[in-house]
């Protein structure tokens, strides 16, 4: 080599042009680029401003751009006092205006706050936080959001953090900070992972949110994990999840409030999960099989398929249209099928309503019974004064008869009339005081009766009540948490209810006795003092009057010491308990109770199966389709676990042995919008010089490379014999295209097209994206070969002066130098030839 | 006895599958001028490129002076080559170089001084007539004055032997003569050995001291212009013979 370049050879110009082209162009290519860049650069900082300079950018259509600033000016001043607005550049319709904010309000508070302020300008106006120095985390899942944002805070470098959508924005307290800081929060990143479970089946969001909350459950206890939380429906932000949460509330409230259908399919058939099928609805008209679906008939979906049978979900119709139970599968185009089986329906909705109705119904009865007894009989109190009253006659009566009984014994048979007549008159008064008593304690029995009535009408609704709507509604709170309250009230009604009338029932049967001995006593009392007031009687000892004045004066006495035996207190309370204080001693409002149920009863959605059916089914598609379209768990936790010992668990959990499981970066460092930019400017940098770089390279091949390899294709050298014979024609055929590309133009083009176009490449820092040097310099090669091809068409060399060169005897050096290149085209070759030239 | 400058022995050539040269013998005593005549595609110009090695011949021996061509090395080859005057049927000159450069041209690389050279190639334009033409651009000469450059560029390297490769055959009739003219002139000096491939039967018959035809890529007939054109014994002969008595 050391030979080749003391000597005076062509082949130390071609290394000479080679070695200034490659520089020459790496360092024109070089500063090209760097023109660009600072070009750019500066462009940059007319767009974005200085480092720090602004805080937000504003952006909005052109046409709308003064209602924008106005708003924001609005704002400004009502909540950023000292914060400056500036026009930037219109770009393609759309202008831009930048807003620097005073220190003081560069703060958390402030800054998570901003989209309240600024989310809802003008054109679809939106903004973005410029502040600087500044880092983004981005693709933070939003459960984790607040945990990662606390950490991140502890650097000390770190102003404040705040929420930039998907990412947490950080706000350094210099830029000196930005690498270091940037070093920590990768530490941080680095801590912990995101293990991604993909689900090898199909699987409905609750059931997902229960699976990762099982999972999560199940990592923490393992030794080493120490913490894992379950982030699957956290893919946007808190507020997001709040979302889904009441979806899904919706959903189950919806699902529990629907129709319940169970398909059982005929023998040889089969229904799977997505399924259609029609049964008679309202139409006259019944289905038929290869007739086309009319608007009127019910419409079920298969939802779900196991070991509790087939069960589906009304989507079109209501479950009060069906008229029979024969399903017939629906074809696509709506067109009705064969018979598939029968259904059974159960209208949790019909039941409810039901429900609510009787109850309603119930307690309003109820409460009418309790008015009208205590309108007709005054109230316990009457009840229990008119006993009284009754027991005081009765003293009254018994004191008269022994008046007209000592009358007798005194006279001999001759009663006083006054005394006589005192007596009847008592006897006819307790009368009345008795059928009033008899009368109240009928009213008692009609509402021992009607009570006994609503128990067990009040039995039938609670058995309502605790259907599986309720049960399934019991955890769904709003309306679940109404019924659940209606169900505990109603037992209570119905223990009160039934406690009272075993009261009423020990009432009537203690009382019933006296009523009728007393009514017996009246009749008897009545008949007597008739008589006796007729007939001017005689008492004389032993006479029949007298014996009946005896006998009327026993049973009185016998009745007062019956009544005595009362405990009028107790049997007034007991009474008092039944009417006034029904069930105050219960806390429950009977009037508030039936006003409650007739409010849940206004509450319930007054919607269709068919609506329920779309309304679940939106649902599923929306919190489905938009948190988790991967059918994937996300579990939060440490990084550097044992991956193998994470994994079991994970599966045992989930029953899947082949699930797969992936390990997720929780958040990735992004630049800030400068630092964006700037690094899109170097890469258009490196991406113009690998422009000029490749431009120039053609150029140095159709100027001067391209005479070489011309020349060295006329001079057909060759590195190997030319003719060698095979036995077979095929192996001298090959024989002929090896030497035919085995020449130095072809090789002299793959080597120096490769050099030059690599070396080049990487010292004028050029790049095109994915491709290494050792890729570049292939290229090379091959567009040196391809150029090989074309050689003589590029740069023609003159046959005849060199053979007359030849002929002189001149050497090769010699016939490159006078002759090829002098004739060739102008170039770095021709330039650098000019030197060695002998007739110039 | 005279000295053999040029011996020439079984030499064979092919392009392809064409057999260009199979088997040419010839000899060139020093001084001699010999010209070869033969149907075009006979294989004159191969013969006589070979002699040089433009032409690669694939076998057979060629002995000039006592060098053997076929076995030199390039740069061996290089100085023979220097001792040959080669005259092209296109005349190959440089076109950017002016008449007399292209004549000074071979003695400037060969380390004479430029005064010198362009003395010399002076010198051998006047001999064929272009002195007065001395910084015309060959396109500025006529096919004549060209051809005449090119034999000038060849005599000014004082070669041993002369190799001309049918100098008039690109030249109108007018213009032939002009050469013919030049090159008689050089054969009657006498002072180089001339192999020269041509159809100037004329011309032939008038400057050759031996006439060799070819056929086929070998040499068919061989002797002095009298003798292969007055009583040829092959067909080629004959049919000169023919063309020169029509």
């Amino acid at each position: 080599m050391l030979a080749i370049l003391k000597k005076d050879t062509f082949i130390k110009d071609i290394l000479l042009m080679l070695l200034l082209s490659i520089v020459g162009s790496a360092l024109f290519a070089t500063g090209f680029a760097m023109v660009t860049d600072k070009y750019f650069a500066k462009a940059v900082t007319g767009i974005i401003g200085d480092f720090g300079q602004y805080d937000l950018l504003f952006q909005t259509r052109e046409e709308l751009k003064g209602a924008m600033v106005r708003q924001i000016q609005q704002v400004i001043a009502e909540r950023f006092p000292g914060a400056t607005l500036r026009a930037g550049m219109s770009v393609v319709g759309k202008a831009s205006f930048f807003l620097t904010l005073p220190e003081r309000y560069k703060n958390q508070a402030v800054f998570n706050s901003l989209g309240y302020y600024f989310n809802n300008l003008p054109g679809n106006g939106n903004f973005t936080i410029m502040t600087e120095p500044r880092l983004n985390i981005a693709s933070v899942p939003g459960g984790i959001f607040d945990r990662l944002s606390k950490e991140v805070e502890q650097i000390p470098e770190v102003l404040f953090t705040y929420n930039d959508g998907g990412s947490i924005g950080v706000i350094l307290k210099n830029a000196r900070a930005v690498k270091p800081v940037q070093r920590k929060i990768e530490a941080i990143l680095a801590k912990y992972q995101i293990l991604e479970v993909r689900l090898t089946q199909v699987t409905n969001p609750e059931e997902l949110m229960t699976m990762g909350k099982k999972v999560s459950q199940a990592l923490t206890g393992i030794k080493g994990v120490g913490y894992a939380k379950d982030i699957t429906m956290s893919s946007g932000s808190d507020d997001y999840q709040y979302l889904v949460n009441t979806l899904f509330e919706v959903k189950r409230f919806l699902t529990a409030y629907a129709a319940e259908v169970k398909l059982n399919p005929n023998q040889g058939q089969n229904l799977e999960v997505g399924d259609l099928v029609a049964v008679n609805g309202q139409n006259v008209k019944k289905i038929r099989s290869g007739e086309l679906l009319e608007p009127l008939e019910v419409v079920i979906k298969v939802t779900s398929k196991d070991s509790a049978g087939i069960h589906g979900m009304i989507i079109q119709g209501d479950s009060s249209f069906l008229r029979d139970n024969v399903a017939y599968k629906l074809l696509p185009g709506d067109k009705i099928g064969g018979s598939v089986g029968t259904i059974e329906v159960s209208s949790r909705k019909t039941q409810l309503i039901y429900a609510m109705d009787q109850g309603i119904k119930l307690l309003t009865q109820l409460n009418m019974a309790i008015a009208d007894f205590n309108q007709t009989t005054g109230g316990a109190g009457m009840t229990v004064s008119g006993i009284e009253k009754v027991y005081q006659r009765l003293a009254d009566v018994s004191t008269a008869m022994r008046a007209v009984e000592s009358n007798v014994n005194a006279l001999g048979g001759k009663v006083s009339r006054e005394n006589l007549t005192r007596m009847v008159v008592l006897i006819n008064s307790v009368g009345d005081d008795l059928n009033y008593l008899a009368k109240t304690f009928g009213r008692v029995q009609l509402l021992e009766n009607r009570f006994n009535q609503a128990l067990d009408g009040l039995h039938g609704a609670q058995y309502l009540f605790g259907s599986p709507l309720v049960q399934n509604s019991l955890s769904s709170g709003g309306i679940g948490d109404k019924l659940q309250l209606l169900d505990t009230q109603l037992t209570a009604v119905e223990e009160s209810l039934r406690s009272r009338v075993q009261k009423l029932d020990d009432f009537i049967n203690r009382f019933n006795p006296l009523v009728s001995v007393l009514l017996n006593w009246r009749n008897k009392a009545k008949e007597f003092a008739t008589q006796v007031n007729n007939f001017g009687a005689v008492f004389t000892p032993g006479s029949a009057n007298y014996k009946q004045l005896t006998g009327l004066l026993h049973s009185t006495d016998a009745i007062i010491t019956n009544i005595t035996g009362f405990n009028l207190p107790d049997l007034k309370n007991g009474l008092d308990i039944i009417s006034t204080r029904f069930f105050g001693s219960d806390k429950i409002d009977l009037t508030a109770l039936i006003a409650e149920l007739e409010r849940v009863k206004d509450s319930l959605p007054r919607l269709m199966d068919e609506e329920i059916g779309r309304s679940v089914g939106l649902i599923d598609k929306y919190a489905d389709g938009d948190s988790n379209p991967g059918q994937s768990i996300q579990i939060f936790t440490r990084a550097h676990l044992d991956r193998e010992l994470v994994d079991a668990a994970i599966r045992d959990n989930l029953h899947m042995s082949s699930a797969s499981i992936f390990s997720l970066p929780v958040g990735t460092m992004q630049p800030d919008i400068r630092g964006e930019l700037y690094k899109i400017l170097g890469e258009v940098r490196s991406t113009i010089a690998a422009l000029i770089v490749l431009i120039l390279w053609i150029l140095t091949f159709i100027m001067d490379q391209s005479l070489v390899i011309s020349m060295l294709k006329m001079m057909d050298f060759s590195l190997v014999p030319k003719k060698v014979k095979f036995s077979s024609p095929v192996w001298t055929w090959l024989y002929s295209l090896f030497v035919k590309f085995i020449n130095p133009a072809t090789l002299y083009a793959l080597l120096i097209g490769g050099v030059w176009l690599g070396f080049t490449f990487a010292l004028a820092g050029a790049e095109i994206p994915y491709l290494n040097y050792w890729i570049i310099g292939l290229i090379g090669s091959l567009l040196g070969i391809l150029i090989a091809t074309a050689a003589e068409r590029i740069n023609p060399v003159n046959r005849d002066e060199i053979m007359a060169g030849l002929s002189l005897g001149l050497p090769f050096r010699t016939i490159m130098r006078e002759i090829v290149i002098p004739a060739g085209r102008p170039g770095l070759l021709q330039l650098l030839n000019r030197w060695k030239m002998v007739m110039k | 006895m005279s000295f053999k400058l040029l011996k020439i022995s079984g030499l064979m050539k092919s392009y392809g599958r064409k057999q260009a040269l199979n088997g040419v013998d010839l000899a060139v005593d020093r001084g001699e001028t010999v010209v070869i005549m033969g149907p075009s595609g006979c294989g004159k110009s191969t013969t006589i490129r070979c002699i040089n090695r433009l032409t690669e011949p694939d076998e057979g021996r060629i002995i000039l002076g006592g060098a053997e061509i076929t076995r030199l090395k390039m740069k061996e080859l290089m100085e023979v080559r220097q001792r040959i005057g080669f005259v092209f049927q296109h005349f190959n000159l440089i076109r950017r170089l002016s008449t007399l450069d292209n004549v000074a041209f071979p003695l400037r690389i060969q380390g004479v001084s430029p005064e010198e050279a362009n003395c010399r190639g002076e010198a051998a334009l006047q001999k064929v007539g272009l002195g007065h033409k001395l910084l015309e651009t060959p396109e500025e000469l006529s096919g004549g004055e060209q051809q005449r450059v090119g034999i000038a560029r060849a005599l000014a390297l004082e070669p041993e032997i002369m190799l001309w490769d049918e100098p008039t055959a690109s030249l109108d009739p007018i213009l032939v003569g002009e050469v013919l003219e030049v090159m008689e002139e050089l054969v009657q000096e006498g002072r180089t050995t001339m192999l020269i491939v041509t159809h100037e039967l004329f011309f032939a018959r008038k400057a050759a001291d031996r006439i060799v035809f070819m056929d086929k890529g070998r040499v068919v007939e061989s002797g002095t212009p009298e003798q292969v054109l007055e009583n040829p014994v092959s067909e080629i002969g004959r049919k000169y013979h023919h063309l020169l008595h029509r």
